[in-house]
């Protein structure tokens, strides 16, 4: 016999996630399969895919370059303004990432940091390399904030063992703490993709949208609206709930036994 | 936790989500409330319909005007697809052939309000000194143009370079094509681009006022759409749509678009 709470609590949960379900559900009914064959491997699509993924995957990649040691030394080690660096990690978490991409721009302009790169011909602003900056920085608290949590529950204990056992601090680090700390890694590192490909409006402004230059899926979506073409809008829509439905069931299957199994 | 705690959170769940719903406007934004109509409405001519609405609603109190913005495409997207709606103005009267092809207009309430008129739009003091068309395809300038499908000032941007015969120089100078029109003044004044093509609108009023100058293009080089209004056939209230487009084309509406740098098309 399951107790009120139970019931109440299971209901709930139910009752909301086949609300989302339909809603996301909704997506896959409205385009004819024709019309989703043919858009999806438009140009426009196949561009937008590409640009999407290429640009995703590098700023995952140094967003977690960067989030391992931050995560780790705001876990283990004491330092001045160590707060003060807490909050301004999640503060872009709390703001619309629009916030992010005009603050990306202005600092990018002419006035500051622009002048100088553009005089060593390097171009961000309105490129792909001006799309991974955006997404980094918007993706980069989520990162800090998984791993920040995941360090908190590998023992310390073990790491002092194998620093008495005469091994190094990197040698532990390595061969301690980052196997310990390998399922959260993984999770922090499909979050982060995840968030980088569905990065909007930072993306847009930083990178400026151009039709097969810088167009990924979710401003191919916002483009298509604005054309009244429906269908790439859907289908657009489409790969991207496919790609995150991927990245989350990969999430389930394997993180999470790893981050369980680490005691 | 007890029954009776169970029951005071639940109460509470329930108080907040029918408050919410309130809120939000489902119960009194129905058709059957009178005084309310759905104007489907350009995106360009947000800041002087929001001026007419609040204008207008103030001097006939108890109606209130639904405005939803879009550029043509998602306007006549939401007119094809929700086949409501009591009144289209378009940043361009030839979305109305469009919608009259299709049967969704009233044809005799369709009129001709203001003009869109592109311009050419540099930084402040014209530091690269650009004075026509042609200059923007000098080499070393950035421009920023409209997408040339998504907006109307993109495609009015080639009609122009078209006409001047700079299409070929100024696209190899295009360092990027916006989907949506603000950006264009946002990449002006942060300065990563030189000039860009917009609509004078944009341009001279609001927060673009003073931080960027304006230049003229000549009329017999420019392209120039006009805004319109028009009823549509799915109206469920004619008397007010039709008061309400008496009004934005009045001569009081009239000096409301002005004050938002818009030109009567009879000027």
């Amino acid at each position: 016999m399951r107790s009120k709470l139970e019931i109440i609590f299971i209901s709930i949960s139910f009752i909301f996630t086949t609300f989302l379900f339909i809603i996301i559900g909704s997506l896959f009914v409205i385009p004819s399969p024709q019309g989703f064959v043919e858009s999806l491997f438009s140009n426009e699509m196949m561009s937008a895919l590409k640009i999407t993924l290429s640009t995703s995957i590098l700023a995952a990649f140094f967003v977690m370059l960067v989030a391992v040691p931050t995560a780790y030394s705001l876990s283990r080690y004491q330092f001045p303004l160590k707060s003060l660096v807490k909050s301004i990690l999640d503060l872009p978490m709390a703001f619309p990432e629009i916030v992010l991409g005009i603050a990306l721009l202005m600092i990018l302009g002419d006035q500051f940091l622009g002048n100088f790169l553009e005089s060593i011909g390097i171009n961000i602003v309105f490129t792909t390399a001006g799309i991974i900056i955006a997404q980094f920085f918007v993706a980069l608290p989520y990162a800090v904030r998984i791993l920040y949590s995941t360090f908190n529950y590998v023992n310390p204990r073990f790491e002092f063992v194998s620093r008495s056992l005469g091994y190094g601090e990197f040698e532990t680090f390595k061969n301690i703490t980052l196997p310990l700390a390998k399922g959260g890694i993984f999770a922090s590192s499909v979050v982060t993709l995840a968030r980088c490909i569905g990065t909007f409006a930072a993306v847009l402004l930083v990178g400026g949208g151009t039709y097969l230059k810088t167009e990924t899926l979710p401003i191919a979506i916002y483009y298509n609206l604005s054309l009244g073409n429906i269908d790439n809008a859907i289908t657009a829509a489409i790969l991207l709930v496919l790609i995150s439905f991927v990245a989350i069931f990969v999430l389930e299957k394997y993180a999470y036994q790893n981050i369980e199994g680490m005691g | 936790m007890n029954s009776k705690q169970i029951a005071i959170i639940g109460i509470v769940a329930i108080i907040i989500i029918v408050a919410g719903i309130y809120a939000s406007g489902i119960f009194t934004g129905g058709n059957s409330a009178k005084g309310n109509i759905t104007v489907l409405a350009g995106a360009g001519t947000m800041k002087a319909m929001n001026d007419l609405k609040a204008t207008f609603e103030e001097k006939n109190p108890g109606t209130t005007v639904n405005i939803q913005y879009g550029n043509s495409g998602e306007l006549f997207a939401t007119l094809d697809t929700q086949k409501s709606a009591d009144m289209v103005v378009p940043g361009d009267l030839t979305f109305m052939d469009n919608a009259k092809n299709k049967g969704y207009m009233i044809n005799d309430t369709i009129k001709p309000i203001v003009k869109h008129i592109p311009v050419i739009a540099v930084q402040k003091g014209n530091p690269k000194n650009i004075t026509n068309i042609t200059d923007l395809g000098r080499s070393g300038i950035k421009v920023a143009l409209g997408d040339t499908n998504g907006t109307a000032v993109g495609k009015q941007s080639i009609k122009i370079l078209n006409k001047t015969g700079d299409l070929a120089a100024v696209k190899s100078n295009v360092v990027v094509y916006a989907p949506t029109v603000n950006q264009l003044m946002t990449y002006l004044t942060s300065g990563q681009v030189d000039v860009a093509i917009v609509t004078e609108d944009i341009a001279t009023t609001g927060e673009a006022q003073g931080k960027v100058d304006v230049i003229q293009i000549p009329e017999n080089q420019n392209s120039i759409a006009t805004i319109g209004a028009g009823l549509t056939v799915f109206t469920q209230n004619k008397g007010l749509t039709t008061k309400f487009e008496d009004f934005i084309t009045s001569s009081e509406g009239l000096t409301i678009w002005q004050k938002h740098g818009f030109k009567p098309v009879n000027q």
